[in-house]
C-alpha cells in the first residue's frame, strides 16, 4: 500500500516536471544514535526497547523530505521516513506525509488535502531534530495507554501481553507521536502581522491514531487558535475528537467504537537567551472494555480521562553559539476507574544538552529520569544522544 | 623659464592623479536563465506555512536573485587604505532585509527587528560564531564584523530566515545596479584579484590591470553554480 502510494507520487510528479514553474525543493537528515537504558525500560515507556537496554550505537531516523512547487500556488510534499520499528531494528519505511496544497498569490489562507501534521498541540509543528530541544518526546506524545486501537480500554495492556492477531497491542499515545493526521487541512493568518493564526484539519481519524491512515470507520476533526498577546509571548489553543477503532478479528464484536476528545493549550516565551514553552493537554475517552480473560468485550463502555503537563526551559549561551542548556519536566495522570486500573502517574526529567557544531552536524544529549508509581524508581532512567547530519 | 616650469608642474601633478585614483572598471554580469532549478536543497521540512515568506522575499527589490551580486576588487600590488563603512540589516515579516550585505572588515552591522515579535540572530560561521539572543520589536543591535570572508545569519526562531554579510578586505566594491551593470571609479593603478560573488554561484575570481587612468569594461559571465 505504501509502496504503491510513493509510486503514485513518483509518477505524478513526472508530467509535472514539464510544467514551466516546476521546482522541486529537498532536504534530508539522518540520525546516529548511542543510546543507554535502565532495566525497566520499554518502548511504550521511554521509547528505548527492551532488548536493546545496553549500549547501542546505530542509525535510527533516516528521512528525505521534497516540496515540489507546480506553480505559484500549488505544493505537494512529501517526506520519506526510514525509521526504527519500535525501537529495534531500522526497517520501518513511512510516508508521514503526502500531501497537495493550494494558497492563492497574495492570500492568507491555505488548503492542504492529503497526509499532513496535525494542529493539534505545538510540537507537532517540531518535526525536523533542529526544532526538537530533547531527544525524547514529551509524554503526552509518546506514553502509552492502556486504550489500543483495536479493542479499546484493557487493563494493564502495558504489563501484560495482549496479543490479537498475531500483534501484541500496546495502546496508543494522547496525540500520535509522529505528529501527522489525514484528510482536509485549513490554515488561516487572520492578521498581516500573524498575531491570531487558526489552523483546522477534518480527517478520519483522531489526533492519536497510529497507523491504518484511510480507515473508513474513523473521522476526527484537530483545530489550534494562535494568539500573540506580546511580542515575547505566543499562546496557543487546541481542540481534538474523533474516532480510532482499527481493524481486526474481533471488529464485529466492538460494542462501539473508542472515542477521544482533547483540549490542550501551549505557550511559547522569552527573553534574551531563555526560552520557557509548555503545553497542558486533556483527554477524555469512551472507550469498550475488553476482557482478557474471556476474550470478550463487557456490555458497558467506560469512560477514562488523562492529564499531561510538559514545561521546558531553555538557555542559549551566549559565549558559545550554537550551545544550549536546557530541562523539561513531564507529568501524566490518570483518572480512576472502579474496580479498574486505567493507569499509574508516570513524571519524566529530561536534562538535555545541543550544539550545533556547524550547518550541517546538531550533537545532542538528553539524560531521562522517569518515574512510574507503579514500577521501581528511576528503572527507566535513559541517556540517549544523537549526531544529526542534515541538509 | 618660470612659464615652462608651472607647465611642468600642471603636466606631473595630473599624471601623479591620473596614477593615484582615476582607473574605473566597469562591465556587466551575465547570469543564466534564473528562473528556479528543477532540483534544489530548500527549507522542504518546515511547514508550507513559511511559503508566505518565501514570496515575500521574491517580491521584495532588496531580496531579488538577480541583485545578490557583489562586485569587488582586492589589490595585489599595494595596501589599500580601509574604511570602515557600517552597514545594517533589518528583520521584518520574518525576512532579513537585504539578505546580503557588503561591508569592510572591522565594520559594524546594525541589527534591527522591525517585527512585531521577538526575534534572534545567530552565526555558526568559524571564527564568527555569535549569538545576540532573543530581541523585542525596535531592539538594534550592533555587531561588529572582524572576520574577512562571508558570514552566515540565521534566525532560532524562524529556520527559514537567513541572510550572509559578505565582508571584505578592500573598499573597492560595489553591488549591481538594478540593470545588470556595474561601475567601480577612483581606482589606483596597480594589479588586483577581481571578484564577484552571489551565493548560487561560486565566487569568479579574475586577475585585472589598471593603469593609466584608463575605464576598463569587463562583462562576466557567472555559470558555474556552488
Amino acid at each position: 500500500m505504501k509502496t504503491l502510494a510513493l509510486w503514485t507520487i513518483l509518477l505524478a510528479f513526472l508530467p509535472m516536471g514539464l510544467a514551466a514553474q516546476f521546482r522541486l525543493d529537498w532536504n534530508a537528515w539522518v540520525d546516529l544514535e548511542l543510546s543507554e537504558a535502565q532495566a525497566n525500560s520499554h518502548y511504550f515507556y521511554n521509547q528505548i526497547h527492551k532488548d536493546h537496554l545496553g549500549w547501542r550505537l546505530g542509525f535510527s531516523d533516516i528521512n528525505l523530505v521534497t516540496t515540489a512547487q507546480l506553480d505559484s500556488s500549488w505544493t505537494v510534499q512529501v517526506r520519506a521516513q526510514l525509521k526504527r520499528n519500535a525501537g529495534q531494528a531500522l526497517n520501518e519505511f513511512l510516508l508521514p506525509a503526502a500531501f497537495i496544497q493550494y494558497q492563492p498569490r497574495q492570500q492568507s489562507w491555505r488548503l492542504a488535502l492529503g497526509r499532513f501534521i496535525t494542529p493539534f498541540g505545538s510540537f507537532t509543528e517540531r518535526q525536523h531534530p533542529k526544532d526538537r530541544t530533547f531527544i525524547n518526546i514529551p509524554l503526552a506524545y509518546s506514553f502509552y495507554q492502556n486504550i489500543a486501537a483495536q479493542i479499546g480500554f484493557a487493563t494493564d495492556l502495558g504489563e501484560t501481553k495482549t496479543e490479537i492477531d498475531e500483534t501484541v497491542l500496546w495502546g496508543t499515545t494522547m496525540v500520535y507521536y509522529g505528529g501527522y493526521t489525514q484528510g482536509l487541512r485549513f490554515d488561516w493568518d487572520i492578521d498581516e502581522d500573524d498575531q491570531w493564526i487558526w489552523s483546522l484539519a477534518i480527517g478520519n481519524s483522531a489526533p492519536n491514531i497510529l497507523d491504518q491512515a484511510f480507515n473508513t470507520e474513523n473521522w476526527g476533526i484537530s483545530t489550534r487558535l494562535q494568539y500573540r498577546p506580546a511580542y515575547f509571548w505566543e499562546q496557543g489553543l487546541s481542540f481534538g475528537s474523533g474516532s480510532f477503532v482499527q481493524n481486526s478479528s474481533l471488529f464485529n464484536r466492538l460494542p462501539s467504537n473508542p472515542q477521544q476528545w482533547l483540549l490542550g493549550t501551549d505557550w511559547r516565551t522569552g527573553i534574551g537567551f531563555w526560552e520557557l514553552t509548555g503545553e497542558l493537554i486533556s483527554a477524555w475517552y469512551r472507550s469498550p472494555i475488553y476482557d482478557r480473560n474471556t476474550s470478550d468485550f463487557e456490555q458497558e463502555e467506560v469512560r477514562l480521562n488523562s492529564l499531561a503537563f510538559s514545561s521546558q526551559i531553555r538557555y542559549e549561551t551566549p559565549f558559545l553559539s550554537g550551545l544550549y542548556l536546557a530541562y523539561r519536566f513531564d507529568i501524566m495522570t490518570f483518572s480512576k476507574v472502579e474496580d479498574q486500573r486505567w493507569d499509574e502517574q508516570v513524571t519524566a526529567h529530561n536534562l538535555g544538552l545541543g550544539y550545533k557544531l556547524n550547518r550541517f552536524l546538531l550533537l545532542r544529549l538528553n539524560y531521562l529520569l522517569m518515574d512510574k508509581s507503579d514500577r521501581p524508581v528511576w528503572e527507566q532512567n535513559t541517556f540517549r544522544s544523537t549526531l544529526t547530519l542534515h541538509f | 623659464m618660470i612659464k615652462w616650469t608651472f607647465f611642468l608642474l600642471i603636466i606631473t601633478t595630473n599624471l601623479c592623479l591620473a596614477q593615484s585614483g582615476s582607473n574605473t572598471i566597469r562591465g556587466q554580469i551575465l547570469l543564466p536563465d534564473f528562473s528556479p532549478t528543477l532540483l534544489q536543497r530548500g527549507k522542504s521540512y518546515r511547514s508550507p506555512n513559511a511559503n508566505r515568506s518565501a514570496e515575500k522575499i521574491r517580491l521584495d527589490g532588496l531580496n531579488v536573485p538577480s541583485r545578490n551580486i557583489y562586485i569587488s576588487l582586492h589589490p595585489k600590488s599595494f595596501q589599500a587604505n580601509i574604511i570602515q563603512k557600517d552597514a545594517r540589516i533589518t528583520q521584518r515579516e520574518k525576512t532579513f532585509f537585504p539578505n546580503i550585505v557588503a561591508i569592510t572588515a572591522g565594520s559594524t552591522v546594525y541589527l534591527l527587528n522591525e517585527d512585531e515579535h521577538y526575534h534572534n540572530i545567530y552565526s555558526l560561521t568559524p571564527k564568527a560564531r555569535f549569538n545576540i539572543g532573543r530581541r523585542p520589536p525596535g531592539n538594534v543591535y550592533a555587531k561588529k564584523i572582524t572576520k574577512v570572508g562571508v558570514v552566515k545569519l540565521g534566525c532560532d526562531i524562524h529556520p527559514e530566515m537567513g541572510a550572509v554579510i559578505l565582508s571584505l578586505d578592500t573598499p573597492y566594491f560595489t553591488k549591481i545596479k538594478t540593470d545588470g551593470t556595474y561601475s567601480i571609479p577612483g581606482l589606483p593603478d596597480g594589479e588586483y584579484e577581481l571578484r564577484v560573488y552571489h551565493p548560487s554561484f561560486r565566487t569568479h575570481r579574475e586577475p585585472v590591470t589598471l593603469e593609466r587612468g584608463k575605464v576598463m569594461n569587463k562583462d562576466i559571465n557567472l555559470k558555474n553554480k556552488a
